[in-house]
């Protein structure tokens, strides 16, 4: 085999890991240029396939968007280190997975069938419990935001610390109930 | 605070990549940040390689484009792990995937920078300069936009550990090493004059004999060693001008 071929051979062997990669990513419901770029930056993405499967309920644009703006806050570098990645990242996991769990009963509960179910009441209101505890928790990430933005300032800590931690044993919370 | 446009990510990554890295730090937003910074180092890598392969022109400029973004992006993601590894044996932690963010938001600025930087390079390549004169020019501009680059992954490392100097090292050399080696598996991207213009030409010694030569070259001073003239895709041209 000549040093052309081999070349060749060893780009092919990277994009066919890329190939794999994005089928992967694609599968575990990713948006088309997410699994795209896997193709070239399939090391980078790799870890995504490790990571909880991506819900798209109710609430998934409104907790991209809380998280973004808080993560864009925290960025600030007067207020590093007052949260960890490993929380924030804690926090939007559960939130996530709380609304996966929402947008399945809403399609259990959009199916003719069950719906007549005398469950079904029962359902839906377990399923007005979960969302309103949700946006509840997306409201207070909100009021996380502008505490950051009083540390920028002030610089106590100590609120956004409490805050932190009232928001973790909330979202703890929905999760104990749902697994009750 | 809604997500940035493509013009302001392209404006964030070049004044301040670490804070985009911090700002977009999670599964969900590593997804979203991915295809653009892939993208916007794409592109500018993509133009820097068109101006490359103009010195030769012909198929030449599209096969220099074509080949840039793959030497500006493999390297790094290549390096990755072992970096990783380095640092942690340092007993820095540091995020897998925060570092592959920081990747590559480094890839894209050394790609916004090496666009940046085309003008300067087509100015010389346009008044017909010798030809190795011309690659050590390619070499050093790519090397001052890559630099940029790869302070851009440095900044996301965190402070801690022990003997960092050593993995900092290491990390830089292996990064360096790939981009040199990558480079020249790649070539030709300027193209001899005396050439057949082509995509991929055999492989022959390594990166430091080659640019040895094209410095000596430069000087004057020809060695006995002469290039293939044929290679993938090749085809003659009318030598170049410089001739």
């Amino acid at each position: 085999m000549n040093a052309t071929a081999a070349t060749l051979l060893l780009l092919g062997a990277w994009l066919l890991l890329g190939v794999g990669t994005a089928a992967m990513l694609a599968r575990r419901g990713e948006h088309f240029a997410t699994s795209l770029s896997a193709l070239i930056a399939w090391p980078v993405l790799l870890p995504m396939l490790t990571d909880t499967p991506r819900h798209i309920g109710p609430f998934a644009s409104r907790i991209d968007t809380c998280f973004t703006a808080l993560r864009g806050a925290l960025a600030d570098p007067s207020t590093a280190g007052i949260v960890t990645p490993e929380e924030l990242v804690a926090l939007e996991h559960a939130l996530r997975r709380a609304d996966g769990r929402i947008a399945m009963v809403d399609r259990l509960l959009a199916e003719e069938a069950l719906r007549a179910d005398p469950l079904a009441t029962q359902l839906d209101r377990a399923r007005g419990h979960a969302a309103d505890e949700v946006e509840s928790v997306l409201r207070g990430v909100v009021k996380l935001r502008v505490q950051v933005g009083l540390v920028a300032l002030a610089g106590d800590t100590v609120p956004v610390r409490d805050r932190m931690r009232e928001l973790a044993a909330r979202v703890r919370a929905i999760e104990e109930i749902s697994l009750a | 605070m809604s997500r940035p446009s493509l013009l302001t990510l392209t404006s964030q990554v070049l004044r301040d990549p670490h804070a985009v890295v911090l700002a977009h730090d999670s599964p969900a937003d590593i997804g979203w940040l991915a295809p653009r910074l892939l993208g916007i180092s794409g592109v500018g890598a993509a133009l820097f390689g068109a101006v490359v392969g103009s010195y030769r022109g012909g198929e030449q400029v599209l096969y220099a484009a074509l080949k840039l973004p793959i030497l500006l992006w493999l390297p790094p993601l290549l390096a990755l792990p072992a970096i990783h590894a380095a640092w942690r044996a340092c007993d820095v932690e540091v995020s897998y995937r925060r570092l592959g963010l920081a990747s590559l938001a480094g890839m894209a600025r050394a790609g916004v920078l090496a666009s940046a930087l085309a003008p300067v390079l087509w100015l010389p390549y346009s008044v017909a300069v010798d030809y190795h004169f011309s690659v050590l020019l390619f070499a050093g501009t790519l090397g001052l936009a890559g630099l940029p680059g790869l302070t851009a992954i440095a900044s996301a490392i965190p402070s801690g550990g022990h003997r960092r100097w050593a993995a900092a090292l290491g990390s830089l050399g292996l990064v360096a090493l790939l981009l040199a080696q990558t480079g020249w598996l790649l070539r030709p991207f300027v193209a001899r004059p005396t050439t057949a213009v082509a995509l991929l030409r055999p492989v022959e010694g390594d990166i430091l004999s080659g640019l040895g030569t094209t410095a000596a070259s430069s000087l004057g001073l020809y060695g006995e060693w002469e290039a293939d003239r044929d290679g993938l895709l090749s085809r003659d041209l009318a030598p170049a001008a410089t001739e």
